[in-house]
């Protein structure tokens, strides 16, 4: 009687690691092959042992090819940049917006509301046309500043700083007017400084879209000057090239980041990213 | 919930410019890369632009009653229609299963939970890269795993008639976490005592599950299946990235189409009219969720 639960326990520790390894495995063939030598790429495929993930002879030199021979420098500094960029620029402008609508009504803030939810429905695949031709027509087009600021206004944002700011006690505001604060002062004085978790959650929520740049910049840009690390893996991995080490080096460098900062912001984002789906 | 008044008049002088300077940048950026991109497709698509002399001619209707008669949207249409198919219930009832299992919080679940979202947080051209490679006919890591057990290589993304079906294996697998995540905001707000009734009411764990998590849940479940669909019918990225609409169009989707209409033959009229078709399925879409998310509001009161 004593053996059974143990044998139940190790068949579902068993299990559970074979579900990690499900979404694990491409990670770690990924890390692996990032320090193979293309020699030892395709050695040890079949049959799948320790050697297929873990080099034998480790190498930077598939890191030395990327940053230094094929720009990849370049790539990831413009990504960083339009990270940075992206969430300082749509977490001001959102913030902004999400005040005036969750605490003052004026004529128009339905109206507001209204316009920012209906771009909510069309997604940017459906009009991905008509804003390369308006952004083409601005004279933006291979400019940086068509990289983001199209993805400023954020309508998920607005209404996840709206609703924070909703639970903000309008005492707050009456006590700010009292003591003389005028009304933009509010905002920033005393308003900001307590939705700081939701600013985080909307921030890194749109590190994450920013860094995964892929169809916006390759449709936009036409010279390599811009050019984000999204669009230059995909171009190595479109290529047909057999240099998978190269694909690996590059996934890596593009990974490692997000990576960090998903783990030690993790709370953040799965509160921001709940209190989306809650919302109605 | 209370709101201060803005009531026009030289005393809220201050409160107007308040409004004017945080509403202002949001709206112009909005009207700018929103709206007017949604307005110009509407107007182009009664157009033939010539992208070279910038001449457009007013072509009234013909761009959308050629979209009926062109064999080749009418399959893109049915080509995202099937990816939807697929990958709805798949990732709805994967991720479900995932957030039951990892509900509890137990030693290992927030090891689960960070695993699961990794891939949702990871870019989608490296997940897309990686998957891609591990799917190559005869270097990739899968074929080699399916050898070993004794099943035959697969082609995946090379085939036409697996094609579909890998990239919808590459979108389940980055997406499936955040799908789990819906369902634990959701479990998380059933009250417990639910629970706690029907256990004394001698109810099983599948019981309970059926009598109390599913009926508890059907506001997400609707909320997850509205959103899922909608990302369904706007699947590009890992398209473009492997097989650009191919083996022989089995990838095909509406998004594809469009893109391959405005950027390989130049059609960007006729790629618009496709846009505002594809606008108006997912506003019919969105509107069904409004729609699903009011009623559920007014039985609760």
């Amino acid at each position: 009687m004593k053996t059974m639960p143990f044998a139940r326990k190790t068949v579902f520790a068993l299990l559970l690691g074979l579900l990690a390894m499900v979404f694990l495995l491409p990670y770690l063939w990924m890390l692996g092959s990032a320090f193979k030598p293309r020699s030892e790429l395709f050695t040890y495929v079949l049959p799948v042992s320790w050697k297929t993930f873990i080099p034998l002879s480790p190498t930077l030199d598939n890191f030395k090819r990327l940053l230094v021979d094929l720009g990849f420098l370049r790539n990831i500094t413009n990504t960083l940049l339009l990270a940075v960029v992206t969430v300082s620029g749509s977490v001001l402008v959102c913030a902004m917006t999400a005040f005036v609508l969750a605490m003052i009504e004026f004529p128009g803030r339905k109206l507001i509301f209204f316009l920012i939810m209906f771009t909510m429905m069309v997604p940017f695949e459906a009009r991905m046309i008509p804003t390369f031709l308006v952004v083409q027509n601005l004279g933006l087009s291979n400019k940086f500043v068509a990289l983001f600021l199209p993805w400023l206004a954020d309508a998920f944002m607005i209404f996840l700083f709206t609703n924070h700011f909703s639970e903000i006690p309008f005492d707050l505001y009456n006590a700010a007017i009292i003591d003389g604060c005028p009304h933009y002062k509010i905002f920033w004085k005393v308003m900001l400084p307590n939705i700081g978790p939701a600013l985080i959650s909307g921030g890194l929520i749109k590190f994450f879209f920013a860094w995964d740049s892929y169809v916006w910049p390759l449709i936009i840009l036409r010279s390599p000057k811009w050019q984000v690390i999204g669009v230059a893996i995909a171009n190595l991995f479109t290529d047909q090239s057999i240099e998978w080490e190269l694909i690996f080096a590059g996934s890596l460098l593009s990974t490692v980041p997000v990576v960090v900062l998903f783990f030690v912001l993790q709370k953040y984002y799965i509160a921001g990213m709940m209190s989306g789906g809650l919302k109605e | 919930m209370d709101r201060y008044q803005y009531k026009p008049g030289r005393k809220d002088l201050d409160l107007l410019f308040a409004i004017l300077l945080y509403v202002v940048p949001t709206m112009v950026l909005v009207f700018l890369f929103q709206l007017l991109p949604i307005y110009k497709a509407f107007e182009y698509s009664f157009q033939k632009i010539n992208l070279m002399s910038g001449a457009k001619t007013f072509v009234g209707m013909k761009n959308y009653l050629a979209a009926f008669q062109d064999e080749r949207f009418l399959t893109s249409m049915v080509t995202t229609i099937r990816y939807f198919l697929m990958r709805v219930p798949i990732q709805v009832i994967v991720g479900f299963l995932l957030a039951l299992l990892i509900y509890k919080p137990q030693r290992w679940t927030g090891f689960l939970r960070t695993v699961i979202l990794l891939p949702v947080v990871t870019s989608m051209v490296v997940v897309t890269a990686i998957l891609g490679l591990m799917m190559h006919p005869s270097n990739g890591l899968f074929n080699s795993i399916l050898q070993m057990v004794g099943i035959p290589s697969l082609g995946f993304l090379t085939v036409p008639s697996q094609a579909l079906e890998s990239i919808v294996f590459i979108t389940v697998w980055k997406n499936t976490g955040l799908t789990m995540l819906f369902f634990l905001a959701g479990l998380m707000a059933i009250s417990p005592t639910l629970y706690e009734a029907a256990q004394i009411d001698g109810a099983s764990a599948l019981q309970k599950h059926w009598y109390v998590t599913i009926p508890m849940l059907k506001k997400t479940f609707a909320f997850i299946l509205i959103t899922t669909t909608i990302h369904s019918f706007q699947v590009f990225g890992p398209i473009l990235m492997t097989t650009n609409g191919g083996p022989l169009n089995a990838t095909r989707v509406i998004v594809m189409d469009i893109y391959e209409n405005a950027f390989v033959f130049n059609q960007m009229g006729y790629a618009s009219a496709l846009s505002v078709i594809l606008a108006l399925i997912l506003i019919v879409i969105s509107l069904l969720q409004m729609r699903v998310s009011k009623s559920e509001k007014r039985g609760k009161r």
